[in-house]
């Protein structure tokens, strides 16, 4: 049906048709409209999908790898800065092979800060591994997202695909536009079938750590994928021709090309306004055409070359133009759009013809060529189903050091989560000792994306349950790092928009995978690679940040703190949380023999004379009141800090009194606030 | 070599990883002293002791790396730790 409508909304609609069962959108201009309406949409069933409203653009596309590795059709939409906050997203997106379709309204990058129209965003990720269509006007914008779907869902292909369209320009312009109905939508586009997915009846582990080895191989693997995708999407705009009219099967256009002596190479909304001119021009008798670049990833070389050489008759002059800002590359060459020789010898990468020697390094480019308030979430009072602990559902023959308190607390955690369980693990050290492709030590559906996604991620695989009406628990497994520190802004937007998984954070005091550096959960004066203790330092200055009570202040129903020496306890805690609805928090303090400089064979001593001198308290918080608190003989806190090399400083060559005494302190203010101390009754007179 | 797309794996794969090779010390499970508690299978790392039939406790030596926890958190002190011969 020929409809007169706004860009933005005409994608939409396109993208309404393609039934994603999953959006995960952050807004920004000039993106807003497309997400508006499918929020509109959602809000009116006529899309039945869940809309994740997250926290940045950052977590929107890292709930989109969750909700895709789940066995959902996912969409997102950006442009500009908020591209460029996804941009290690978007690397791992393609490295994981899912398909997900993502609009970018191609905007300008500050500074100076422009809402207008560029394509520098989408062109500073076109190594990223993504396949990118680039339209002229806002048919070919909607057409082209119904092509991406079919094309990155294809098992032989698994890329994801950005749309590009140019904001404002395109996106808030109206123009006729020629809808599909759901049928021929469906007809065109089949249901998402998830080539694989994170399942408890048959589990994968999804996004290992590889070697270099196996990494050149994947990537690789990545730019094969690519190269396929050419014949795929030229075959996909073919079968949208035969359907609907509209061929799209021409990776490349020229337009008057025919005896051109001048060719204009340009992509997007631009074509039009140089079709236009060089009409006027041929008036005037000058032989120029225009090679529009519709599929600029995977890089269509030898289709340009041909348009270029022979369609033009024995060569045409380039001249390239870019988006309408004339988007120059500082240090560059012209504007983004600027293939010198055609890309046949210079920048050769991935999915570019290039010399099979070339194929084998690692750095290949693939392609180239709700806001409101704190919910309460009722606590259901714990475990309704009793686990079967005895499982064993964290592999031997993991790589953790011998006496390894994270490894404890991996094989407790499933322990107490159970064989239904779903992990999202972020980037450390359980990460890289539990996973080096291919060796797996999960025995339930796994995955890890990045270092401070987890909650994201997690986000998405939930809704895409929810979705499925599946009732697999979601469990994150984080270090100290990954949550204390630079997975906050992720922990904070998942946990206010109260999805159901528990968020368990092993807590080993510093950035241990990466060689001992100081986190927001170093303890006060211990040293460290980047803290360390020296003539003028006594190490870390800073107190241990308050996670339980940041994320209690959430509306976090059930939040705990647990050790792995006290493994019953811990499991326990573990199992309530994640039979508790809403977002839990179990934070497990896990003695790291290498980092703090102990035998392995002191892991749970040392564990527990943390608990006992009061510098770790093991408590429960029900909806944000301490309902439970393990009680205890307080020891001295020098009996803890002498038994690690991280606190010999205080003790050699020269007793710190001060610094000891500071310590104490804390300890009995942890004491006073939490009652932890048992009163011995006094021996009678 | 065929990989798996995504760097993707399935279970039992890190068993390939014979850690016990990195053992210097040895836990020997005495069953002497030994009350059956399970504590030294709880507390390892590598979840590799196991029940025996007899209910005894026994390491998996091509997965032990001999950390000693099960030694040092024995309430019956019944597992001893014996440096490797090489």
């Amino acid at each position: 049906m020929m409809q007169f409508m706004e860009g933005s909304l005409a994608v939409a609609d396109a993208v309404r048709l393609c039934r994603p069962q999953v959006v995960s959108a952050y807004p920004i201009t000039p993106q807003t409209h497309i997400v508006e309406a499918l929020a509109d949409m959602v809000a009116n069933c006529t899309l039945d999908a869940e809309y994740i409203t997250v926290e940045s653009e950052f977590s929107a596309l890292s709930a989109c790898i969750g909700a895709s590795a789940a066995g959902s059709r996912v969409y997102s939409a950006t442009t500009s800065q908020g591209l460029a906050l996804m941009f290690e997203v978007c690397f791992n997106a393609a490295g994981m092979r899912l398909p997900i379709v993502m609009t970018i309204v191609n905007r300008a990058l500050s500074a100076p800060l422009s809402i207008w129209n560029d394509q520098q965003d989408s062109i500073s990720l076109r190594d990223a591994g993504w396949m990118q269509l680039y339209a002229e006007d806002n048919q070919e914008a909607t057409d082209l997202h119904y092509v991406a779907y079919r094309v990155a869902e294809d098992h032989s292909i698994l890329l994801p695909a950005m749309v590009c369209f140019d904001g404002f320009i395109l996106s808030h312009t109206y123009e006729p536009v020629e809808t599909l109905s759901q049928e021929q939508a469906d007809a065109y586009l089949p249901a998402f079938k998830p080539f694989q997915k994170l399942d408890t009846a048959d589990p994968i582990s999804f996004g290992m750590f590889a070697s270099p080895d196996y990494y050149m191989e994947f990537r690789y693997e990545m730019d094969r994928a690519m190269e396929r995708a050419k014949e795929k999407i030229a075959r996909a705009g073919k079968e949208f021709g035969k359907q609907f009219g509209r061929d799209y099967s021409a990776l490349v256009e020229g337009y008057r090309l025919e005896d051109a002596e001048t060719a204009f190479v340009a992509m997007g909304s631009i074509c039009g306004t140089v079709k236009d001119s060089i009409d006027e021009m041929r008036a005037q008798g000058k032989k120029v055409g225009l090679l529009k670049i519709r599929c600029y990833r995977p890089f269509p070389g030898p289709e340009i070359a041909k348009a270029l050489w022979s369609d033009a008759g024995g060569g045409a002059r380039q001249e390239h133009l870019p988006g309408l800002q004339g988007c120059r590359r500082p240090g560059g060459e012209g504007c983004p759009l600027w293939i010198r020789d055609t890309g046949v010898r210079l920048h050769r990468g991935p999915g570019r013809e290039g010399p099979e020697k070339e194929r084998y390094r690692g750095h290949r480019r693939p392609g180239r060529e709700g806001r409101g308030r704190p919910v309460l979430w009722p606590a259901t009072g714990g475990a309704s189903v009793m686990v079967d602990k005895s499982l064993e559902l964290f592999d031997c023959g993991h790589r953790a050091c011998g006496g390894c308190g994270p490894a404890m607390a991996a094989r407790l955690i499933m322990k107490g989560a159970g064989k239904d369980t779903i992990v999202v693990s972020s980037t450390g050290c359980m990460e890289v000792f539990s996973t080096p492709y291919p060796e797996t030590a999960w025995k339930v559906p796994w995955i890890h994306s990045l270092f401070e996604n987890a909650a994201a991620v997690a986000s998405g695989v939930e809704a895409s349950l929810k979705r499925q009406g599946r009732s697999d628990k979601v469990v994150i497994i984080g270090g100290d790092g990954a949550t204390f520190d630079i997975g906050m802004l992720c922990i904070s937007g998942a946990f206010e928009r109260g999805h159901d998984f528990t968020y368990i954070c092993y807590d080993n005091e510093a950035y241990m995978n990466t060689g001992v550096q100081r986190s927001g959960a170093t303890p006060f004066a211990a040293s460290t690679t980047t803290s360390p203790a020296g003539r003028c330092s006594t190490g870390n200055r800073l107190p241990k940040k308050d996670m339980p009570q940041i994320l209690a202040a959430h509306g976090a129903p059930y939040v705990a703190t647990a050790s792995i020496a006290y493994p019953a306890d811990f499991m326990q805690k573990v199992e309530k949380a994640v039979n508790t609805k809403g977002p839990c928090y179990v934070q497990v303090h896990a003695p790291c023999c290498t980092g703090w400089g102990f035998e392995g064979s002191q892991t749970m001593k040392i564990g527990k004379l943390a608990v006992e001198t009061g510098l770790w308290v093991m408590y429960e918080m029900t909806d944000g009141k301490v309902t439970r608190v393990k009680k205890v003989v307080r020891k001295p806190v020098e009996e803890y800090l002498s038994t690690q090399k991280r606190f010999r400083h205080l003790f050699k060559p020269a007793r710190r009194d001060a610094e000891i005494a500071q310590i104490q302190a804390s300890a009995d203010r942890n004491a006073e606030k939490y009652g932890i101390d048992i009163k011995l009754k006094k021996p009678e007179q | 070599m065929a990989l798996n797309v995504g760097c993707s794996a399935r279970p039992g794969k890190s068993r390939a990883n014979r850690t016990g090779s990195w053992r210097v010390f040895r836990p020997v499970f005495k069953h002497d002293k030994c009350t059956k508690c399970g504590i030294c299978s709880l507390v390892c790392p590598e979840g590799c002791i196991e029940q025996r039939e007899d209910e005894f406790f026994e390491a998996d030596y091509e997965f032990c790396k001999g950390c000693g926890l099960c030694s040092d958190e024995c309430p019956a002190e019944d597992i001893v730790m014996e440096q490797e011969e090489k």
